[in-house]
Order: C-alpha cells, then structure tokens, then sequence
C-alpha cells in the first residue's frame, strides 16, 4: 500500500465523519469570546486571587526530568467578589473561566438555548465596562451610584443586550449583562439592584496545586459537575503541563483499565478515608475516588508529580 | 489564506464550510473521540472567528484550527468514559463486510500509532499540508514530521496489506 493508498483509504474511512454546527453557531460562539476578550483587556481583576502558600517541597525527583521538582500549595479557587440574590425564578448560576477570567452565568438549565445565550451574565472589573457596538448608551442610577447603561441590537439576531455597569466597591466595578427578558432598561436595572457583595464561589473546592501552575479552565457540568484544567503555562503552549479534576454527580464506578489510553498497574488508593483507584500510565496518573454515594472525582495529572501529591491533590477536592 | 476582499463573515463562513468536515476528522484521526472532537472543532472555530483578521492571514488556517483544536482538548479522563459507552454498544453489534473490516482494521491502526505520528498522518492527509506546514502546525522540526510519517506509514502498510484491494 503506498501512500496514496493510505490517503485515499482513510478518506473513505473518515468520511462519516461531519462537524454538524452551523457557521452561523459557531460565529456566534465566536462574537461571545470576542466580548469576553474586550472585558480582559479591560484588565479584569474582580477574581479572588490565587493564594500561594508554599507547603514544602513534596516531590524530590521528576519522573519526566523535569527542571524542577514540583510542590504543591495551599491553593484556593477563584471566586466572583458579587452574587445575584434574590436569583430570578427559573435561572440556575453557572461559571465560565477562561483566558484569565471568570463569569457568572444565570441561565435556565432546561433551555438549551439559553445555555449559548445566557439570560444574566455577572463580572467584577477594575474599570467600567465598556460596549463599543452598543445602540446607545446612558448615565443610570444603579445602587446609589452613577452607572453606565448600554443597550445593543445585535445585527442579524433576535437576542437584544443590555449591560449595566457601576463602581460597587471602590476601584472594583460590576458588569451585568442580561439578554431576553432581561434586555431592556428595567429588566436589567431591577436585577442590577440585587446584586450583592456576598462572594459567589464555583462549585468545586480545591485545596492543593502545584506551585505556579494556574487554572486556564473552568466549565459546569450539568448537573452540579463541573471539570477544571490548571497547567504551567499558556493554553496554546503545546509543551505545558496539564492536570484536570472532573466532578461528576454519577455515582462512582471504579476503573476500566483496559479502555484507557495507555492503561497501566492499578492500585487501591486512601483518599481522606475514601478508597480509590490510581493507575500510573505511561503518560500520566489516573486517579478516581468517591465523594459521597452520588458524585465522585477523576483527577488526570501528569508523572511529575509524585503519586503522594496525586493522592494529597484528590483529597483536596471537594464540591460546594 | 488571503484577504479577498470579501465580507469577513461570508469569507469565514466559506472557509468554515470548506474545512470544517476535514478538521474535525483530523482531530479524531489524532486520537480524540468524536464526541470530545466535536466540541473542540467548534471552539477552535469560534477562536478563529474571534480572531478572524489575524487567523485569515494565516497560511494554513486550517492548520491553526486543528492545532487549537487538540490543544483545547478537555479531558482524558472523558474520552476513557465515552470509551466505554463505545464499547458497551460495539459489543452489542457489528458485522461488518469485508470492505468495512479492512477500513476498520485501519482506522484502529491510525488510532494504535503513537500521538505524534497519528497528529502528522492526520494533517498531512485530512488537511493536504506539507511537511513544512505541518512542521509549523505542530511546532516540530520538519525532520522530525518526516520521521513520523516515514513510521507511521510504515506501520500502517504493515498492518492493513489488503485495504487497498478491498477498497479499490
């Protein structure tokens, strides 16, 4: 077989195959992290920040030769300094962080579209927020404070936006963004008068990462799941390390050792007082533990780290 | 790709439409199962929309895609799960015709192929790129691309002799 043959074969082989979104779906996805990257140069600073408490060293070889051995430290998700309350009848709140920034999503889980095209959005920035394509905007009265208000048709879409932001605490602004219902004046008015300073945390509690890595992702799972990624570097640097942790509400199943990638030895693991399972591939560490009788974690991690930081890292992870 | 001229968004549409069946096989040819593929095509997608003037200049497009695409990848962990439900329902089923054994007897072969080489296999056939754009898509050297094809078709012709009569 020559290589043209190979070429023509696994055509064929492939040609089921079809990515069926829409360029229109995929636009819109697009535009949404077009905005998200507006509000990051607008140097958005409204997340807790990483505490780095350093723990010692824990690791005194790396496996892979890394340069240097990896600890880990006492670590803290980060968490929106603001919470919607009274939360509107129907939404449940969900996060998004990426490239650097977290928003609080308040949307109607049983409404797939609602879910691409979030009915409330809340962000904490360092400077008001700011709608270059906005239809108009306008000095508003929100919380007893001079806000700006921007009121945008979007072009081609049946969804309006309004946005709302004001100077909450000072050098700490907020941006609320409601789309729908909430898209006109009032709506998004009224919900700005219930946001409140009670920090609104993610789902899933971490209590250990290596020092300097940092969180590059954050996605809910419905329902109550959620999986994150933290690495030491960039999430376009292909050379970066990376671990995510999973929490699924599913109850706990154990290891299939077979079906993984690049299976290896299983043992039994202590987490906490919660038996689990680790597997040591060639790659990297596989680790799944039970929370409680309905949720559990799997945790992937690279052989950097040592199986102790692997087991340390699973006990620290726990839901809110 | 060059700018045309043309309205950004009819020319990334025209682009999303030409390239979008052949990305997402590349990505699952480089080992990642449909379901994660899918999503991670689509992000790469909005990535480029988002980031259209610059990635419409770029001379493999497609190749930035595919690149972001396995770079976003989610979770290992997911793909095991998913491959379990794959294999619960592959157990129930399948009688393939000889055609259809061979063209599956080579797809696990790519899928059997170390990450790297299944990643070169996958651009240089699904996206045409030549060693020098895959060199840059995958940032490794372009002996190296040529070391890895040279394996991988090498394993290939090993493993699946008779796919080319069957399919022909």
């Amino acid at each position: 077989m020559n290589d043209n043959d190979v070429h023509g074969t696994l055509t064929v082989a492939y040609s089921d195959i079809a990515l069926t979104d829409t360029a229109a779906t995929v636009m819109r996805r697009g535009n949404r992290l077009r905005r998200a990257r507006r509000a990051s140069r607008a140097a958005y600073a409204g997340v807790a920040a990483l505490t780095a408490i350093s723990l010692g060293v824990v690791a005194t070889t790396s496996p892979q030769g890394g340069s240097q051995p990896i600890r880990l430290v006492a670590y803290s998700l980060p968490a929106l300094p603001v919470s919607l309350d009274p939360v509107p009848d129907g939404l449940d709140v969900s996060f998004d962080y990426d490239m650097k920034r977290l928003i609080a999503f308040y949307t109607d889980a049983a409404n797939e579209a609602a879910q691409v095209n979030p009915d409330l959005s809340l962000r904490a920035l360092d400077k008001a927020a700011e709608d270059d394509d906005a239809t108009s905007k306008a000095e508003v009265a929100v919380q007893g404070q001079t806000g700006q208000l921007y009121l945008r048709d979007l072009p081609g879409e049946a969804d309006d936006l309004a946005t709302v932001t004001w100077e909450n605490e000072p050098g700490t602004w907020v941006a609320l963004t409601g789309r729908g219902e909430f898209s006109t004046k009032a709506a998004i008015l009224t919900q700005a008068e219930n946001v409140t300073n009670e920090q609104l945390p993610l789902n899933m509690r971490l209590e250990f990462a290596p020092s300097g890595w940092d969180l590059v992702g954050y996605k809910v799972i419905r329902p109550g799941g959620a999986v994150l990624a933290m690495s030491d570097g960039d999430v376009s640097d292909t050379d970066a390390r990376r671990l995510t942790v999973v929490l699924h509400t599913a109850p706990y199943v154990g290891l299939i050792p077979e079906q993984m990638e690049d299976p290896g030895p299983v043992t039994p693991v202590n987490v906490e007082g919660r038996t689990g399972e680790l597997m040591e591939g060639a790659r990297g560490w596989f680790l799944q533990v039970p929370l409680d009788g309905s949720t559990h974690i799997t945790m992937q991690a690279p052989k950097d780290l040592t199986r102790e930081q692997v087991v340390q890292m699973a006990g620290g992870v726990s839901r809110i | 790709m060059r700018n045309t001229g043309m309205d950004p968004s009819r020319e990334f549409t025209d682009f999303y439409e030409s390239t979008k069946d052949a990305c997402l096989r590349a990505v699952v040819a480089s080992g990642t199962d449909q379901a994660t593929a899918e999503d991670a095509v689509a992000e790469a997608y909005a990535r480029a929309w988002a980031a259209w003037p610059k990635v419409s200049r770029h001379p493999a497009p497609a190749a930035w895609v595919v690149r972001v695409a396995l770079n976003h990848h989610v979770s290992r962990w997911r793909r095991s799960r998913r491959e379990v439900r794959l294999r619960e329902t592959h157990e129930q089923t399948v009688h393939l015709d000889p055609v259809e054994r061979d063209r599956d007897d080579l797809i696990k072969a790519v899928a059997a192929l170390p990450e790297r080489q299944r990643q070169v296999v996958a651009l240089r056939i699904f996206l045409d790129l030549d060693t020098s754009q895959t060199s840059d898509a995958l940032g490794i050297a372009p002996g190296t691309v040529t070391a890895h094809l040279h394996r991988a078709m090498t394993t290939l012709r090993s493993v699946a002799p008779t796919v080319t009569e069957t399919c022909s």
